[in-house]
């Protein structure tokens, strides 16, 4: 068996910037690096022919009941889904006659995947409210010193990505506020 | 689906079809799966009408929100893909919009004296 080579990239990419991500992916790919597979902020790349590859980011919650339909429809137009992460989709294909595919083909068509994806993360922050930080408040009460240290610097990172969250959150309203004002209808 | 909804504010809802949706309601005149949809739109455009496995995907599932196309039960048959098909409301739908497209077409036509 031959050695396959491959690589690991630990890459910083928000979900609001999925354009850069596959633009970054098809470069790798020019360069002989295919993707494999991706954990969060980490991607496994393995060695083969330099090519032009497309790639393309698609959100889809992998629970749907529709989701087998979903990927048959991918599947059947010629795209390969290389792997999921959460509930994101890479999918690539190697472009024919000079014309570059695209999984969508009006900007109000795009829209509704930032919809889907704003559908997948809005859960968690009720989750966070009236779940996970009246849970640690009640944990705290009568302990030590220490750990109350401790689940006090839990609260404050967890603070501190709900703040984040809501940041993603307004940066995706934007994105789609601003395909649907560009498409044409 | 949406059988409560009279046909009025489906029609408000759904009209004016986006050029995708409309090509793919009309090709749902006959039953077919998403591909299908797929090439029989680009054959009968000539190339012109587009659609990738996204735009697709989720014109299926607005359309199908909107009661106008429904998922028709296989027969059997080792495929598993989903067959779709244009329902009562949904060939209404369609009419009325192919009304507007000649109606838009005439006054066209004669503002430009063709």
């Amino acid at each position: 068996m031959t050695e396959t080579e491959t690589k690991q990239v630990f890459k910083v990419i928000f979900a609001w910037e999925d354009e850069k991500e596959e633009k970054w992916l098809e470069q790798l790919a020019s360069e002989g690096w295919h993707l494999q597979w991706v954990a969060p902020f980490y991607y496994t790349f393995v060695k083969g022919v330099p090519e032009k590859v497309i790639y393309r980011l698609d959100y889809k919650m992998t629970l749907d009941k529709d989701y087998a339909d979903y990927t048959m429809i991918f599947k059947d137009s010629g795209w390969e889904l290389v792997t999921v992460m959460g509930n994101w989709h890479y999918y690539r294909i190697n472009p024919s006659n000079g014309r570059i595919p695209e999984i969508y083909n009006t900007n109000r068509a795009k829209a509704q995947k930032y919809r889907r994806l704003l559908l997948g993360l809005v859960p968690f922050l009720p989750i966070y409210l009236v779940i996970f930080n009246p849970a640690l408040s009640l944990f705290n009460r009568g302990n030590g010193e220490e750990i109350s240290l401790f689940l006090e610097t839990v609260q404050l990172l967890m603070f501190v990505l709900i703040l984040f969250f809501i940041y993603a959150v307004v940066r995706i309203i934007l994105k789609i506020r601003k395909l649907e004002s560009q498409s044409k209808e | 689906m949406n059988q409560q909804m009279g046909f009025q504010e489906v029609l408000k809802k759904a009209s004016p079809l986006t050029e995708a949706s409309y090509y793919i309601l009309v090709a749902l005149a006959e039953p077919l799966h998403g591909y299908g949809v797929m090439q029989k739109v680009e054959e009968l455009s000539l190339g012109r009408v587009q659609l990738g496995p996204g735009t697709l995907y989720g014109a299926l599932s607005n359309l199908q929100s909107f009661g106008l196309i429904e998922g028709v039960e296989d027969a059997g048959g080792n495929d598993r893909r989903k067959l779709y098909r244009m329902t009562e409301a949904g060939r209404k739908v369609a009419e009325h919009e192919i009304e507007r497209f000649d109606e838009m077409a005439r006054h066209g036509r004669q503002l430009l004296g063709l």
